[in-house]
């Protein structure tokens, strides 16, 4: 099955940055409870980059099936979670990678936030899907909640992004973006 | 991690989408009453073999009625009150002696509508592998065990058309050693691949 790459961010209106954030069907892992645990023997750097048994995955596919079934727990370990068995995975910073950001503005004229991951899968900032801000003020590091715990870290062009935005939309002293109806701040807490 | 692991995550997160089965057979005529039928897809524990795992596929015998000497997967017609897992695991231990106990279901796919009249269910499961089997010569005429990853691969799927009662239409050939797996078989496979990112 060749590789299909998803459209442009730019080029979606924010009618079909929605319906793509709503299109990831996703497997239903609160459904399952496994009680076999295992070590997936798996590793995603912080580049976004999957790891088996040491060895890159480099199918696009493969990643995007497995990023489906990632967890993290309240201990901040990420699990890989089937209905057979759950399967520990090793992450170096944030499971996935944010690699691209559009701002749109709805019908009310509130703005949105869309996020591309390097999954291919679309996330619009909001309530659901909040924005963490962590490292220093000198140096900060943005993640975005994607899904079940696991957080995608906004790479530094789209933190570039995010940041233009910012000061295009809020007090150069007191950064915040807004999207979907919630506000975040861009200092580190 | 575990081949049944891998199995399951690739199907969960294949089949979380909604179906898309892009190879229904084009025999199939919409109206007509269908029998609910279930197959087994049993892939062999194989984790550490240089081709994979495998999955067992039967040869019918020649004389039978449905389908003579094509290739399946083991199964066959529902009965009342049985669920398609039930009868895939039925069907395979008496068509192949299969213990159901060594059975690990992993999940039904989509299913697949025959020109010949069934309502087919896919069941994806996991066995171990070099069992001892016993095939019963009445609806099996022998056995091989192609790499799941082979008959996944789409390259190795072939569209071929076909006419049939005037009408023209596509079926896939999957060629394995002197094995030919095409029709309705063929088709499950197919569909299965495309849930089931096996190679990409």
């Amino acid at each position: 099955m060749p590789y299909v790459p998803p459209p442009d961010l730019a080029a979606l209106s924010l009618a079909e940055l929605a319906a793509e954030a709503a299109a990831r069907r996703l497997p239903p892992l609160d459904q399952w409870h496994p009680e076999k645990t295992g070590d997936s023997e798996m590793r995603i750097a912080a580049d976004g980059a999957w790891y088996h048994q040491g060895g890159p995955i480099r199918r696009p596919a493969m990643v995007r099936a497995f990023s489906s079934l990632l967890t993290r727990d309240a201990a901040g370990q990420h699990w890989l979670v089937t209905p057979f068995e759950r399967l520990s995975i090793a992450v170096e910073d944030a499971p996935f990678l944010a690699t691209d950001m559009e701002a749109r503005t709805d019908d009310a004229g509130r703005p949105v936030l869309a996020f591309r991951l390097n999954t291919d899968d679309v996330v619009l900032l909001g309530p659901d899907h909040p924005l963490r801000v962590a490292g220093t003020a000198d140096l900060p590091a943005f993640y975005l909640a994607v899904r079940h715990g696991a957080e995608a870290r906004l790479n530094r062009s789209t933190y570039g992004q995010l940041i233009d935005h910012a000061l295009a939309t809020s007090a150069p002293d007191n950064l915040a973006v807004e999207s979907l109806g919630a506000r975040f701040a861009l200092l580190p807490a | 991690m575990s081949l049944l692991s891998r199995l399951a995550g690739l199907f969960e997160a294949g089949h979380a989408a909604p179906p898309v089965p892009t190879y229904e057979d084009w025999r199939f005529t919409p109206g007509k009453a269908l029998r609910p039928a279930a197959v087994l897809i049993a892939v062999t524990d194989r984790p550490d073999h240089p081709q994979g795992p495998g999955v067992l596929l039967i040869h019918r015998p020649s004389n039978m009625r449905a389908h003579p000497g094509q290739a399946a997967f083991p199964g066959g017609k529902i009965d009342a009150g049985e669920t398609p897992v039930e009868a895939a695991l039925r069907e395979a231990d008496e068509e192949l002696g299969i213990p159901p106990d060594l059975v690990q279901v992993i999940g039904t796919s989509d299913q697949y509508r025959t020109g010949s009249g069934y309502d087919i269910t896919p069941v994806l499961a996991m066995i171990p592998p070099d069992l001892a089997l016993r095939p019963n010569p009445t609806e099996v005429a022998g056995w091989f065990e192609p790499p799941l990853g082979f008959i996944l691969d789409p390259a190795n799927h072939v569209r071929h058309q076909a006419t049939w009662e005037g009408r023209t239409g596509h079926y896939i050939e999957i060629l394995w050693n002197e094995h030919r797996i095409w029709g309705v078989t063929a088709g499950i496979i197919a569909n299965l691949a495309q849930r089931m990112r096996w190679h990409d």
